[in-house]
């Protein structure tokens, strides 16, 4: 027995020897100075999720974008873990990526990741999210308070429209630790009491399309008189929509609904009329955006900001409707 | 001989003992079943990495051993006292809540008091955790599946509450911070959550095979009867083990959230089920009485190295579900297969198909 | 409305047995009714038409994975893979109406997959001799795996009436749930205390090899049991499905605890033998009630966790301090 606890150490032994025999050979390579010349350039970009079509939006656009300029192009997928995004994340930078691209999972677990990137002088741009406060080179981010914003704009404007008989909206969240998502319904719920109307149901669907359902249905049971609802993400308005219709009611002439970031799934809804309105958000531009900042990194050149201060680059939001949900189909 | 399976064998048994029941478990500890029980996973493992150049080729590298080294540790921490519960016929479904209940209010106690407290609050959270576990446990008598399965909604719960304006995180001006250093640091090359990782299991295999209290442990785990019988406290031992669990938590959530900076009450979402897959993997029977730490320590590194190559080697998502769940059940067949028919009291219908059976691993 | 294994079976005959049977049940009406009154004084809408048919039909969805994991656990086991086969059968069923077939075929190709992953959990936990809970909770990740990788990570939308129907239609102003539970749960109640089968069932939960000795086809029994189970996922991937008009490799996720909730808050004991029909519908009700209730209250998600979980702890602390030999509690599970 007294050999297992030798050979556990044993095991650790032999990996910590091979660790800090391996050690010395690397030195040589940390420190890569910047402004490479493009040809042998690599990109890494770890991405949120690919399961949700939004970031394989993401991913296409920025893929495309590093491709036509003839540069590689290294992915990783954070699958919605924080530890995976830290994992992942640094060990592209150890494989020797020249920028990293970033649209990180949790923004607040940046920190360690941009600590790396700046000690290895490799610039870090972030896609869409958050910034986390971490000293990033640039961050091309969605204007989500400005989408908010549009919704209830619209929302106020169809109601009036449908002669909507009382005040009283529904305001369904993301889960409660998207603090960035977060900024959409605040947004709306701002605006929309702005214009008189009352936020009577607001809850949390964890961003999931069941959750919402459930929510939608217990919030006519409430206050069968709602007029309206927004959503902070299309899975959810979507379930809210099938709510309304299994309630009896009209998504759009009855209770206005209206969702975020053009999911096809809305886009679907608002061509057959099950769906009021939704905010595209453009991931793909967001992808290229990102591309042509790193190559203003890369060339060492200054890099052009929309907010000098916060190193922000916006990207418009477009509110969706059925006038022009034509261009946002296919 | 190398086995740290199975109940320590009476002292005779270390040489064929006339009683054919010893006889028999002699055998059975030094077959080849034996030794693949506590090395097995060890092999499967070693095999991976000799032919990990040639699914990857980046994976050979000091940085990225360091990285799946650093990145395992806090599962693998968890994994150790898992082990010990497993052994013991029980088990900690709420874990996943305790490190995302403990990660919060580390940072708390770190923006508060800076790294002492956050080491301090960590700890005695994580203990606390362990002690609501252990008193539902035995003094309320709730059945541990249960009592630890109600915990998870609790703990994640009331990290939902502490964090419901908003995760807690660390400022980047903290970079320099000690605090930083549990989770990043490198010792002769070696990263230290995984040198901590390697210091529990050495704790935790002191605590089984040097103490009466680790020798009680197995001995219940193995059969409650005989071991009440013996005057085992079961209460006292199932007690320690939900606590040292706890404990075990509030070390791992010190070298994870150092590493990731942020938590709420969605951190690691099914974590209990990677740890107890993970003890699972390495060998240890969810029958209990029978366990390896050895082996919970190779599977934690096994599944780190696995996905490290499927992550570094482009593949999807989902194939890498598919593939670590394929695993999985692969590890758990043989095993299977092999103590099939080893429930108590099937001996009489064992021994005939064992025998046939007996060069197969 | 409990049936015990053969051995207590004897006892169990007994009338006196079979009303302390009944009252088994009975603790479950108590918080059930003080939430029910404290959410009518607490909103006005609690007790409308429209809010109690809502929670109704929430209880009825799942109420019948419910129903099959009591069968499950009365048998000593868990099937955790029961999420996952919800995300399967809706993104096979509901990619198999984008692809023109008609809606009936698509909704039995659907369950015909749920079946299938319950043979599959049923063959490794009979034929490979892997654990229950960790076999299980292997396929989970596998067949999650599987839904992810057949949609592509890509919602499969539909807008078909038949499936609509499923979720949504009433039969004689009966929503549909309602009757599927109802039929579910009249087929569940008689296979529990009228079949043999039922019988084997708690002879296995009770004690397997005393099972197996006595010549029970136990591996035949358990495989039909996790079948049982992954059709009742089916329908209930079929039923969310039906609500939100689409499949995906995102639904689903962590259903496998609620299934799990209802049955365990229902006073089916974990350590097996025995199984409450009454006390799972009963559980579902429970559970619904009082989600429908923090809903109502506007109450933030994180303290519907905590509810939830202290009921859990309550009510096993409950059913543990009912039996008389407290110790047993610590042997098993």
């Amino acid at each position: 027995m007294k050999r297992t606890n030798l050979s556990t150490l044993a095991v650790a032994g032999v990996l910590a020897l091979g660790l800090s025999a391996c050690s010395d050979s690397t030195t040589a390579e940390g420190g890569k100075p910047s402004g490479k010349a493009s040809g042998d350039v690599t990109v890494g970009f770890s991405v949120y999720d690919m399961q949700y079509e939004f970031f394989q939006k993401m991913e296409k656009g920025t893929r495309e974008a590093v491709e036509a300029k003839g540069w590689k192009f290294k992915l990783h997928d954070e699958k919605s873990d924080e530890n995976e995004m830290v994992t992942g994340a640094q060990a592209l930078l150890d494989q020797g990526v020249d920028v990293l691209i970033i649209s990180p999972f949790k923004p607040d677990a940046l920190g360690p990741i941009v600590a790396k990137a700046k000690q290895k002088n490799i610039p870090v741009i972030i896609d869409d999210i958050g910034g986390g406060g971490t000293p990033y080179d640039a961050i091309v981010i969605s204007d989500n308070a400005d989408g908010g914003k549009q919704a209830a704009d619209y929302l106020a404007q169809q109601v009036a429209a449908n002669g909507g008989k009382s005040k009283k909206v529904v305001s369904i969240t993301c889960e409660p630790s998207a603090v960035y998502a977060a900024r959409r319904n605040q947004a709306f719920d701002q605006q929309i009491k702005d214009k008189g109307f009352q936020v009577v149901t607001e809850l949390s669907g964890n961003s999931k399309a069941e959750e919402a359902y459930k929510i939608m249905k217990d919030a006519l049971a409430k206050d069968p008189d709602v007029v309206g609802v927004f959503a902070c993400n299309d899975p959810m308005g979507v379930a809210a929509a099938n709510a309304i219709k299994d309630a009896g009611k009209d998504p759009v002439k009855g209770i206005v609904t209206v969702g975020f970031n053009a999911d096809p799934e809305a886009i679907t809804a608002i061509g057959k009329g099950g769906l009021s309105a939704t905010i595209a958000q453009d991931p793909a531009g967001m992808g290229a955006k990102t591309v042509e900042l790193a190559a203003q990194a890369l060339n060492g050149g200054k890099l052009t900001y929309d907010d000098e201060s916060k190193r922000e680059v916006f990207q418009k939001v477009t509110l969706v409707t059925k006038d022009n949900v034509a261009q946002f189909a296919g | 001989m190398t086995s740290d399976t199975a109940l320590p064998p009476a002292p005779g048994a270390q040489a064929p003992a006339p009683a054919t029941e010893t006889q028999r478990r002699w055998a059975r500890q030094h077959s080849i079943g034996a030794v693949w029980e506590t090395w097995g996973i060890t092999a499967v493992l070693v095999v991976l990495l000799a032919a990990s150049p040639l699914l990857s080729s980046d994976f050979l590298t000091v940085a990225n051993l360091q990285s799946v080294l650093r990145e395992s540790a806090y599962l693998g921490i968890v994994a150790a006292a898992m082990t010990l519960a497993v052994m013991n016929d029980t088990f900690d479904l709420s874990v996943g809540g305790q490190l995302a209940l403990v990660s919060v209010t580390t940072l708390m106690g770190y923006a508060a008091g800076g790294t002492g407290l956050a080491v301090l609050v960590a700890v005695v959270t994580g203990v606390a955790c362990g002690a609501v576990n252990g008193a539902l446990v035995t003094a309320m008598r709730v059945p541990p599946f249960v009592a630890t399965l109600g915990m998870l909604f609790v703990f994640r719960g009331v990290a939902y509450v502490l964090t419901q304006h908003g995760p807690k995180a660390l400022p980047y001006s903290e970079i320099g911070s000690p605090f930083v250093k549990i989770g990043g640091l490198n010792l002769a090359g070696i990263p230290l959550p995984f040198l901590i990782m390697v210091a529990f299991y050495g704790a935790i295999w002191v605590l089984l095979r040097r103490t009466a209290t680790g020798r009680r442990i197995l001995a219940f785990g193995s059969s409650p009867e005989a071991a009440r019988f013996c005057g085992i406290s079961v209460h006292r031992i199932r007690m320690l083990i939900f606590v040292v669990i706890g404990f075990s938590v509030g070390v791992a959530a010190l070298t994870y959230v150092s590493r990731v900076w942020t938590a709420d009450g969605a951190a690691q979402d099914g974590f209990e089920l990677r740890v107890i897959a993970a003890v699972v993997l390495g060998g240890t029977s969810l029958k209990g009485g029978k366990g390896t730490l050895i082996g919970t320590f190779s599977a934690v590194l096994l599944v780190g190295v696995l996905n490290d190559l499927l992550v570094s080697s482009g593949v999807d998502a989902s194939y890498q579900r598919i593939v670590l769940g394929c695993v999985l059940i692969t590890a758990l067949a043989i095993d299977g297969l092999r103590t099939r028919f080893a429930a108590p009291g099937s001996f009489a219908r064992v021994l005939p198909r064992r025998r046939r059976e007996a060069p197969a691993p | 409305m409990t049936t015990a294994a053969p051995e207590r079976g004897a006892r169990a005959a007994a009338p006196r047995a079979r009303l302390s049977r009944a009252i088994e049940s009975a603790p479950l009406a108590v918080p059930l009714v003080l939430i029910a009154v404290v959410l009518t004084v607490a909103t006005d809408r609690f007790l409308s038409v429209d809010n109690l048919t809502n929670v109704v039909v929430a209880a009825g969805i799942v109420a019948i994975p419910g129903l099959a994991m009591t069968l499950c656990i009365a048998m000593g086991e868990f099937d955790l893979s029961v999420g996952s086969t919800v995300s399967l059968t809706g993104a096979v069923t509901c990619t198999w109406i984008v692809g023109g077939h008609p809606a009936g075929v698509a909704m039995l190709v659907g369950l015909l997959v749920g079946a299938a992953v319950g043979l599959l959990n049923g063959l490794v936990v009979t034929k490979l001799g892997v654990t229950p809970f960790i076999a299980t909770l292997a396929t989970l990740v596998i067949v999650r795996g599987v839904s992810l990788a057949y949609t592509g990570g890509r919602d499969a939308i539909v807008s078909s009436s038949t499936l609509k129907f499923l979720a949504a239609g009433r039969v004689f102003g009966v929503p549909m749930p309602v009757v599927l539970t109802a039929v579910t749960a009249l087929a569940a109640w008689w296979m529990v205390n009228r079949t043999r089968f039922g019988r084997w069932v708690c002879a296995i939960g009770s004690n397997r090899e005393a099972a197996r000795m006595s010549g029970l086809p136990v591996d035949r029994v358990r495989t039909t049991v996790y079948v049982i189970v992954g059709v009742a996922g089916g329908i209930w991937g079929l039923l969310i499905s039906s609500q939100l008009q689409k499949g995906s490799g995102q639904l689903g996720l962590g259903f496998e605890l609620d299934a799990i909730t209802v049955v365990v808050i229902g006073g089916t004991s974990l350590l097996g033998g025995r199984a409450s029909v009454v006390g799972t519908l009963l559980g579902a009700v429970l559970i619904e009630t009082i989600r429908n209730g923090l809903n109502l209250l506007n109450t933030p998600p994180a303290y519907q966790r905590i509810s939830i979980g202290l009921l859990l702890v309550v009510a096993l602390t409950v059913q543990a301090m009912r039996r008389n030999a407290p110790a047993e509690a610590l042997d098993d599970v």
